[in-house]
């Protein structure tokens, strides 16, 4: 059973602070009893999208920021919001990089990627789906 | 075969997109024609960034006829080749020995 509760950290897009951010949110989701295998797959999928949207999102605008926020749904379910406030870009069309927003999408019950402030990818995790 | 007659690449920690120069400088083909035991046993994490550079230089060893061996000790890394879709794409091993031996009857 997951309680209600939320995560929400702000910084300024620094590729630096990527492990830092996905810490934060391991240790967030450590709260609510999940397995290892789940933390680290909610962890792996989340931080595919703060890469991307530190690295092609914010870092193409001066000043960029990410903004990463964790929260348990009432359906049982986790939701994953990673803002930034730059041009999407999806890394699997880049020559070379690729396999980013696949692995997001085989590990998030589903995926949806707002593009008309900045950049919003919403994620929710079903703990009992995860592959 | 005795570890002096393959090449080893080593790289430890969290691979991901911070490090991605150095992952991309650490695993460049080396020069003399041995095969080559790439040793991630030390990493605990692992992104789409480490699983780019592999396979880019697993396609290179390749090319050039080299036998890669890929020791995977962090079960979040073997996940995230199950979920590239990459699992049977590379010789992945649990331990060093046992690429070694798997190196050893490859040859080069």
């Amino acid at each position: 059973m997951i309680g209600s509760s939320e995560l929400r950290i702000a910084c300024p897009a620094d590729l630096s602070l990527v492990g830092s951010l996905r810490h934060a949110l391991a240790s967030f989701l450590e709260v609510f009893g999940l397995d290892r295998e789940l933390i680290e797959d909610i962890v792996l999928a989340s931080g595919e999208v703060l890469a991307n949207a530190v690295e092609h999102g914010s870092a193409s605008v001066d000043n960029g920021r990410v903004e990463l926020l964790a929260r348990s749904v009432g359906d049982g379910t986790l939701a994953v919001e990673i803002r930034d406030s730059g041009r999407f870009i999806e890394r699997d069309r880049v020559a070379g990089r690729g396999f980013g927003l696949g692995i997001v999408r085989h590990i998030a019950r589903s995926v949806e990627i707002d593009v008309r402030e900045g950049t919003c990818v919403r994620m929710i995790f079903d703990p009992q789906a995860i592959p | 075969m005795s570890n002096s007659s393959i090449e080893v690449i080593k790289l430890d920690g969290e691979l991901d997109v911070a490090r991605r120069e150095e992952i991309r400088r650490t695993l460049s083909l080396p020069a003399a024609d041995r095969p080559v035991l790439l040793d991630f046993s030390q990493v605990t994490y692992a992104d789409s960034t480490a699983v780019a550079e592999l396979l880019r230089f697993h396609s290179e060893a390749g090319a050039k006829g080299r036998t890669v061996a890929v020791v995977i000790g962090n079960r979040q890394f073997a996940r995230l080749l199950q979920y590239a879709g990459l699992r049977d794409a590379f010789a992945v091993f649990d331990d060093r020995a046992a690429a070694l031996t798997y190196l050893g009857a490859r040859g080069s």
